[in-house]
């Protein structure tokens, strides 16, 4: 039977980088996102705070809201890399099953 | 000749399955789920256009208290839809806080009323408690309430939060809902939308995208 085990497990790991180097610029770009958005909207906030728009209380209450907010960004960023993770074991495995299916074809 | 057949059907089986196994670690792409987020986002960016477009002594809650609680429907069905989902961890606490959010902003803005305008002194007396409840200090959590109670029973710092509470309370039921609040919540939800959203695209798969 043709199947190197050696050979398999170094595309495996070669299926999982290609996706880790692929995916990793979209999960920057995300986190950048975030980062932009906070920063206007902490903007917004310190700017309404200077010019008297609102008071201290008001903006500790903004302040308070702008974690949660900040949270269910991470949480996105969680979600992709929890993604990635699941494409680069699956793209492991699929390199696994068709190095069988070969080994079994020849044997056949 | 046995071990041949069996050869045979197992690469029969192999042929004919497109991949062995596949790990799934996050929940499945839901576009249902994609278009409740949009919808929904949508009707609150609406919410805030109509606000922002009344004069800021004319933004009255008891006015707007049916399209908050229409908004609050669509988003604790959206914290449901993503409930009902497997591996959706991450999503639901998205949603989760989008819903906190949303009841705080709807909270403070039904704290914002003037109390000149409430002609039932219970009505007044209902919505100060109210006001005070959720303004209290994260630290005095718990207290506020005892406090409320049995002022004389409770620590002199709580005592004090009550004291400063009710005074600000009462400042504040004068105003409405300012221009530049309204504002950054709307900035605010809507960064929450978004993220809820590329959580959601995130889970596409490659030929799903297709």
């Amino acid at each position: 039977m043709d199947f190197d085990i050696n050979k398999t497990l170094e595309d495996m790991l070669a299926a999982a980088t290609k996706v880790f180097t692929g995916k990793w610029p979209e999960i920057e770009g995300i986190v950048k996102t975030i980062m932009q958005n906070e920063k206007e909207t902490l903007l917004m906030i310190a700017e309404a705070r200077l010019n008297g728009e609102i008071d201290d209380d008001e903006m500790k209450g903004r302040l308070k809201q702008e974690k949660k907010v900040f949270k269910a960004g991470l949480l996105a960023v969680e979600i992709a890399g929890k993604k990635m993770a699941q494409d680069a074991i699956n793209a492991a495995l699929d390199v696994f099953w068709k190095a069988v299916k070969t080994a079994l074809v020849t044997v056949l | 000749m046995m071990k041949g057949k069996v050869l045979a059907i197992l690469w029969l089986i192999l042929m004919v399955m497109p991949s062995g196994c596949s790990v799934r670690l996050v929940s499945q792409y839901d576009a249902d789920t994609e278009k409740a987020i949009v919808d929904t986002a949508k009707k609150t960016d609406l919410f805030y256009g109509k606000v922002l477009e009344l004069p800021q002594d004319q933004r009255h809650y008891a006015s707007l208290s049916d399209q908050y609680v229409s908004i609050e429907t669509d988003i604790r069905s959206l914290v449901l839809r993503n409930e009902a989902r497997r591996l959706n961890a991450e999503s639901i606490e998205q949603s989760k806080i989008l819903l906190n959010l949303w009841l705080g902003i709807k909270n403070d803005h039904r704290c914002r009323q003037d109390m000149a305008k409430l002609k039932d002194d219970n009505d007044r007396k209902e919505l100060t408690a109210f006001c005070i409840k959720w303004q209290q200090d994260d630290n005095c959590t718990g207290f506020i309430d005892e406090c409320y109670k049995t002022v004389d029973a409770c620590r002199e710092d709580c005592k004090n939060a009550v004291k400063l509470k009710w005074s600000k309370t009462e400042e504040r039921l004068k105003d409405t809902y300012k221009t530049a609040l309204a504002r950054i919540d709307r900035a605010q939800l809507k960064n929450v939308f978004f993220y809820m959203l590329i959580g959601e695209k995130l889970k596409q798969d490659s030929a799903e995208k297709k």
